[in-house]
């Protein structure tokens, strides 16, 4: 059978294909005007295609691109009312309790916030119905959270692009590995994969937007443990407030992200 | 009405189809020489094939075992029974046409 006829047969729906390919394969073979019947069995085929697109059929589609516009929308709506609830928290404490506290208590609301986020995204996994792949779910996240980031912050748009870029790249391979960790019964190991791989992750990210904004090895290198660990700054040879500035939300962001995809990937998995 | 209506524009192909299979077992080439000869116009595979897969999902053909790799396909009786409705209906507009525009 010519490469052509196997192309134009290849139009038709696999039912329609399997039943009648070989004959019409035969005809065409045969045919006496074969661009005609080409063209012919071509336009069949699309109209038998478009015959069989059903809703049914494109149900699981419809549900898949839903819940990869819902997943985001979800985490950013739920990620900023964590934060400002916290950040509301954390000054009504420094009220009462001076402001010596407030400064501290800042540097913590990044990891106040991803544990709740982390269950917010088992929980929709758990029963929203999302048909999540694993590498999909932080690309969603990563298109979804990039015009979050620009909206909050005055961040540049190709630092942030190169962070998120990277973010999604290590995400995305992490959570399949984890995922296939989990599904070879290795639970362990796939926990341990993720939060050591969740951790670089973000690290890379953040390296990537680091290297991107100063040029410079030592911040890009050291930024997101720091920052996100409350440490000061100083330590890597930058002022504090530098450092601090430009980094705005991203290393909070982006650990958040990192719990919320992982959570959303092996959790969809243990339910299907 | 016809069964054959439902078929959209694989209507026409479908009765010539039919009324090919009417004469006996047929494969789709020969189908093709036999409709070619009848309207003077050979259908394409894929209007055959798209005409034949309706007729059988409605059961007015049957697949029959292959021979020499190719598969006839006989009349069914609903099939037979299409037909006959549709001719009749086919001869009924054919003898009031031309009995308006007056000729014999």
């Amino acid at each position: 059978m010519s490469r052509v006829i196997r192309l134009v047969l290849a139009l038709y729906p696999r039912p329609v294909r399997e039943r009648y390919g070989p004959e019409i394969a035969d005809l065409l073979a045969h045919s006496r005007r074969p661009t005609r019947d080409l063209v012919d069995v071509a336009r069949c085929a699309l109209a038998e295609r478009a015959r069989t697109l059903t809703y049914a059929r494109l149900r699981p589609h419809l549900h898949a691109t839903t819940g990869l516009v819902a997943a985001p929308m979800a985490f950013a709506g739920a990620y900023l009312t964590l934060f400002f609830l916290c950040g509301w928290l954390f000054v009504a404490v420094a009220a009462v309790a001076g402001s010596s506290v407030s400064d501290g208590a800042g540097r913590l609301l990044p990891a106040v916030v991803t544990p709740p986020v982390a269950a917010g995204a088992i929980w929709l996994a758990r029963h929203a119905r999302l048909p999540f792949t694993s590498a999909l779910a932080p690309a969603g996240l990563a298109a979804g959270a990039l015009p979050l980031v620009l909206l909050l912050t005055d961040t540049g748009r190709w630092p942030m692009a190169v962070a998120l870029g990277c973010w999604w790249v290590a995400t995305g391979a992490l959570s399949t590995v984890a995922v296939a960790l989990i599904r070879r019964g290795r639970r362990r190991r796939a926990v341990l994969t993720m939060a050591l791989g969740g951790v670089l992750a973000c690290e890379l990210a953040c390296a990537g937007y680091g290297l991107t904004v100063f040029g410079s090895v030592a911040v890009a290198v050291g930024a997101y443990p720091v920052i996100t660990l409350g440490i000061d700054p100083t330590v890597m040879g930058d002022p504090a407030g530098r450092v601090t500035d430009a980094m705005t939300i991203i290393p909070a962001l982006l650990t958040s992200c990192t719990a919320y995809a992982l959570g959303l990937a092996t959790t969809t998995l243990r339910r299907i | 009405m016809s069964g054959l209506t439902e078929f959209g524009r694989f209507s026409e192909p479908a009765l010539l189809i039919l009324v090919s299979l009417a004469e006996g077992p047929k494969h789709g080439y020969a189908m093709q020489d036999d409709i070619a000869a009848l309207i003077a116009e050979r259908p394409g595979p894929g209007t055959l094939y798209g005409a034949i897969r309706r007729l059988e999902e409605q059961g007015f053909i049957a697949a029959l075992p292959a021979r020499e790799r190719r598969k006839p396909y006989q009349l069914t009786d609903s099939g037979r029974t299409v037909l006959q409705a549709e001719l009749a209906r086919m001869r009924a507009v054919a003898s009031t046409g031309l009995r308006r525009l007056a000729l014999p």
